[in-house]
């Protein structure tokens, strides 16, 4: 009985239990790349679109993302309403397809702002961080 | 400008996988980028990171379904296998199987069809749980078959590796659990193949909600 019990719950809970997973990722912090992605696309302004943003990534990121780690992670902040896009035309050395431009909603612009302060909060009087900035 | 082409092979995973009609942009910004003068190389990264963030993010936002999905080619595994197994051990066949073992002194060609059996069935039970997102669903259950192959036949691996080292006749033991390992994942992809349907909406259609 114990076992069925067990099942039983399992079942039931299950959906409700996939939910909270769910809704644990939709109105977070910024994760960090996030975060560098937001501020990439408030360097480049109207030119942000997908190689651009890698490219100043690498350069001032040091990192080399995979242009579908970016676009996921891009796609994940225009769900989350931080971020907008929109078509370009097509050109050929991109075999005739349109480039993807992106932009910080103010929405975005709002948790760029609250994650900094928090970060330069979070990180006022932590010895061996004085005198740097987040 | 380059004025060579991109891998064949990588431009045909990109559309078995619709990844060219989900995301135009995404393939545009690679090609711009390829044509610049990247290697075939980045281009292969670029093809396996978007196929591994495509079915990636299908399976995680249908949970439900992906989980209810290899719970069921899971069982079929073990359902047929057990079944199979069965009717190897009954008195019917198994006096067949010791011949054929004391004869040619090898199982493996009677093992290595069963599995080919029982996961090109499981692997065609998943692609027909869903087919509007088997391209999402069989590829991973595929790379679960292969995990599960090593973990639950990992013991017995550690076994033939160890005793291949100073016994040669323990080799070809280590071959089969090494070619088991690659050819469940193949199994399941072949039924996943098999059990494809011409009414089934493509992952890109499936992606813009139409």
């Amino acid at each position: 009985l114990e076992r069925l019990t067990f099942v039983a719950w399992t079942k039931l809970r299950f959906p409700y239990i996939l939910k909270i997973i769910d809704e644990m990722g939709k109105d977070t912090w910024l994760r960090d790349f996030e975060l560098m992605i937001m501020l990439t696309l408030l360097r480049l302004g109207e030119n942000a679109y997908g190689v651009t943003i890698a490219r100043e990534l690498k350069i001032h990121g040091g990192r080399d993302a995979s242009l579908a780690n970016t676009y996921a992670t891009l796609e994940r902040l225009e769900e989350k309403g931080y971020v907008s896009s929109e078509l370009g035309d097509p050109t050929p050395e991109r075999g005739g397809r349109a480039k993807r431009y992106f932009r910080v909603t103010a929405k975005g612009m709002v948790k760029v702002r609250e994650t900094r302060r928090v970060l330069s909060r979070l990180s006022r009087g932590v010895p061996g961080l004085e005198g740097e900035t987040a | 400008m380059k004025a060579l082409r991109p891998p064949v092979a990588a431009v045909w995973l990109l559309e078995v996988f619709k990844i060219t009609e989900a995301n135009p942009a995404l393939i545009g910004d690679v090609s711009e980028e390829y044509f610049r003068g990247r290697s075939n190389a980045w281009f292969w990264k670029q093809t396996l990171a978007a196929l591994a963030f495509s079915v990636g993010k299908e399976v995680y936002s249908h949970k439900l379904l992906a989980v209810a999905a290899f719970l069921s080619g899971e069982a079929v595994v073990w359902a047929f296998a057990t079944a199979l197994s069965r009717i190897t051990s009954s008195h019917l066949f198994s006096p067949i199987l010791m011949w054929w073992y004391f004869h040619f002194g090898n199982a493996w060609l009677i093992s290595i069809p069963q599995v080919l059996i029982v996961h090109t069935l499981s692997g065609w039970t998943v692609a027909r749980f869903d087919r509007d997102y088997r391209m999402a669903l069989v590829p991973v259950f595929a790379a679960l078959q292969s995990i599960l192959t090593v973990a639950l036949g990992f013991p017995m691996i550690r076994l033939h590796l160890v005793n291949s080292i100073d016994q040669p006749r323990f080799r070809p033991y280590l071959a089969v659990d090494v070619v088991l390992v690659f050819l469940c994942p193949l199994a399941v992809l072949l039924g996943g193949y098999l059990g494809r349907g011409d009414n089934g909406r493509s992952t890109a259609k499936v992606a813009q909600g139409q």
